[in-house]
């Protein structure tokens, strides 16, 4: 019954393996530059929402 | 350092703001309408323009892209000022974008319901309203670089790397699924056929998802949650693998929506495997906004704004589960085509997308109205009835949706189909359906509470339009990658290059699965006897996507026994070859039509049968829940339009004969006095030039090909 659809392509398989190690490369990549990054900058950068002029305090200025 | 004085804009997040709530009423009003429509057929009010199938893409689009669409501008509006320091890049192009953007609403919801639609779910709008959502986005989208480009941050922060990637992914989805040929004002085929337009269309409607609902809302959760919370991220470097974790692997995941139909299967199991890999940056996402409420659930316990957010957070979390166990072949082969998909999307649409856009609005309005929010206890009842409201819409459709799988699924010990007839398992529905409309009832109350106390807190505050603010200018940087910086951190500082980059990860995977697909010829094998549609079949299929049958009835058996022996032989995918735009559909709310002409078939039913049902279909079946099209006796077809049709067709490579145009007309009438007469024989007595005719034509046409003569290339 499946004949026709899996009869399309040869070793499918393989496009779902290839497919994992370009996002596996990809992903170690991204993961070492964000490992890499220092404390302090990230610190710095993840307070950003936090210094706009409006303070955050509950239901209003 | 000198200190530059300037002021935010905050006129267009208030517009887009209440835009947002405006919209929501209306996305929701048009949501329970459906709810009722689908078991009570009275509430089509016999009414072509209120009818299910058209109603449906108006709930759908509201929502979408009114209601959520406006909350992201929000977003958008308010923290891209505030992150970079800066005011919006041109007043003239806010206001641009505002009123652009309504205006596209507006004339989507008038199209809609008065039947102009492509037909491709999400994508249903015309080519001139296509055409002006392109433009409006490029405005956006200027807006948005212009103002990136004057900040006065060097940092980029991620928020914004989302709202990035948003752009440019919507922007290449929308211009690519769009793309058809016109055939009058507000006609047009789409370019693609069958299985390719098939996956063109879900790579588009599953990064709609993806790029609409989930990544801007991301970069919402990303300033918001800190902002309301007082706490910074929990993680940034989290942040970061993430965002281009989830913007590569979402674009791959679309065929999942196609799982055994007849797109090829290497497809098939790439859209498994990266739907299973999307667990990982969907839930990095979740858990980095979590966390970010680390010591603070003190806070969480009072605040309802925060109530929401851990509320919306949690369904993501819950969704993006559900997601990829759905994309297993086997759990597809009992979720697919049922109400457990619709259960699905909503804890999404009401968890993620509405808690995130209540919760922002109820910090936001006060804020910009220079007050307080009018009363806390209501927006503590709204939380806990929008929270109620989730599990009474979805909890039933759960059930529903698998009970009636298993329904179709189930055979007796002789081997035969233990519910031969479709609408016993319909009936197993209603009380589910009953169920959910309540849940969608009280959800719909929570809002309206909502909407009362933001009027209130309005009346009591007064606008502040301009927001004094200050910033040291941003000093000059380095154009290069410097020795201490990574490679990330460099780009964080260069918004171009960042887009660039984001543009290639989002283009590899649907490179690497569309373009196969048209250029390998086996992909789609021919089939000899697969013919185009005749003129009047033609017609009757354009009446067919006009009245959004595809909402409810899809046209893709599936290679399961428990479907070849309620429907007939399984689809391949040369039968659609010339179907523009393809209407596999996504919804069995009635019965699979794909093989409905077969002669020979199970489901085969006389010209006078579909007549009498179109009509009345109570009358037929009383257990039936399909709404009347009386007036489809009434209209008569538009004979001419169908030379600049078969033009269309021919240009889209459908092989009618040269100069089949006019001939088109003679053939047309000839089919429909054919079935008229057919009629009359059997006591109706109706003209040959009726709607009717050419649909009760194409219905009969559906899957007959491939029995005729079976010969492949």
């Amino acid at each position: 019954m499946y004949k026709e659809i899996l009869n399309s392509i040869t070793n499918v398989e393989v496009y779902a393996i290839i497919g994992f190690f370009i996002f596996f490369t990809f992903f170690i990549f991204v993961s070492v530059q964000a490992f890499l990054m220092k404390k302090d900058e990230v610190d710095q950068i993840s307070n950003m929402p936090l210094e706009d002029s409006i303070e955050s305090n509950e239901f209003g200025a | 350092m000198e200190l530059q004085k300037f002021s935010y804009d905050n006129r267009m997040t208030r517009n887009f703001a209440i835009a947002t709530i405006v919209w929501g009423v209306v996305g929701l009003l048009a949501g329970l309408l459906i709810a009722l429509q689908i078991f009570i057929p009275a509430m089509n009010f016999g009414l072509e323009f209120t009818t299910f199938g058209r109603t449906r893409p108006v709930h759908t689009n509201a929502v979408i892209f009114a209601f959520v669409g406006n909350a992201i501008f929000t977003a958008v509006y308010y923290s891209l000022q505030r992150l970079l320091k800066t005011r919006m890049y041109s007043e003239t192009l806010s206001k641009i974008h505002f009123w652009g953007w309504q205006a596209i609403i507006v004339a989507a919801a008038v199209t809609l319901l008065s039947g102009f639609t492509v037909g491709k779910e999400y994508a249903e709008l015309e080519w001139p309203i296509d055409i002006a959502i392109t433009l409006i986005w490029v405005v956006f989208g200027w807006n948005m670089f212009g103002t990136i480009l004057q900040r006065r941050t060097s940092h980029i922060y991620v928020s914004i790397w989302f709202y990035i990637a948003t752009w440019v992914t919507v922007a290449v989805l929308h211009i690519f699924n769009s793309l058809a040929v016109p055939v009058s004002f507000m006609k047009s085929y789409t370019l693609y056929a069958g299985v390719q337009d098939a996956l063109v269309q879900w790579w588009y409607g599953h990064n709609a998802v993806a790029f609409f609902l989930t990544t801007p809302f991301l970069g919402l959760m990303y300033y918001f949650v800190p902002k309301v919370s007082g706490r910074p991220v929990y993680s940034y470097k989290l942040s970061i693998v993430h965002f281009w974790s989830l913007i590569f692997l979402y674009i791959w995941a679309g065929p999942h929506h196609l799982l055994y139909s007849s797109l090829p299967d290497w497809l098939q199991a790439l859209g498994t495997t990266f739907s299973v890999m999307l667990i990982a940056p969907s839930w990095g996402g979740m858990i980095n906004g979590l966390l970010t409420l680390r010591g603070a659930w003190d806070k969480v316990r009072r605040d309802p704004i925060l109530k929401m957010f851990v509320v919306g957070i949690t369904a993501y979390g819950m969704a993006t589960f559900e997601g990829p166990m759905l994309s297993f072949k086997t759990v597809n082969a009992i979720s697919h085509f049922t109400d457990w998909t619709i259960g699905h999307v909503h804890i999404g649409a009401l968890g993620w997308n509405g808690m995130l856009t209540f919760g922002m609005i109820y910090w936001l309005v006060p804020r910009l109205y220079n007050t307080k929010l009018y009363s806390v206890k209501l927006a503590n009842i709204h939380f806990w009835l929008a929270t109620l409201a989730i599990v009474f819409y979805a909890v039933p459709l759960y059930i529903g949706g698998i009970t009636q799988a298993l329904m179709w699924k189930q055979f007796t010990p002789d081997g035969f189909l233990k519910y031969p007839n479709f609408l016993e398992t319909v009936a197993q529905l209603i009380p589910m359906y009953t169920i959910r409309a309540f849940g969608g009832a009280l959800y719909l109350t929570g809002f309206l509470i909502l909407v009362f106390n933001i009027v209130k807190t309005i009346q009591a505050g007064s606008f502040v339009a301009e927001e004094e603010a200050q910033a040291p200018a941003l000093h000059s940087e380095s154009e290069m990658k410097t020795q201490s910086e990574t490679w990330h951190r460099f780009l964080e500082r260069k918004p171009i290059r960042f887009l660039i980059f984001a543009t290639i990860a989002i283009l590899i995977g649907g490179v690497v699965e569309v373009i196969p697909t048209y250029l390998i010829k086996s992909n789609i094998p021919t089939i000899t006897s697969v013919k185009p549609y005749t003129p009047l079949e033609l017609q009757g299929r354009d009446i067919y996507v006009k009245e959004g049958c595809y909402n409810c009835h899809s046209q893709m058996v599936r290679p399961f026994r428990s479907e070849t022996e309620r429907y007939g032989e399984y689809s391949k995918a040369g039968e659609s070859v010339y179907d523009h735009p393809f209407q596999f559909g996504s919804k069995r709310t009635g019965p699979d039509l794909a093989r409905e002409g077969v002669k020979t078939g199970k489901l085969y039913k006389p010209n006078a049968w579909h007549y009498n049902h179109f009509i009345d279909p109570q009358k037929m079946n009383e257990a039936s829940i399909m709404p009347k099209y009386p007036w489809l006796a009434q209209k008569e077809i538009d004979i001419q339009s169908t030379p600049a049709k078969i033009r269309a067709m021919k240009v889209l490579g459908v092989p009618y004969p040269d100069n089949y145009e006019q001939q088109a007309i003679v053939d047309l009438k000839a089919q429909a006095d054919s079935i008229a007469k057919d009629l009359g024989a059997n006591g109706i007595q109706t003209d040959s030039n009726r709607e009717i005719i050419a649909l009760i034509a194409y219905i009969q046409r559906l899957g007959v090909d491939i029995s005729n003569k079976p010969v492949k290339k």
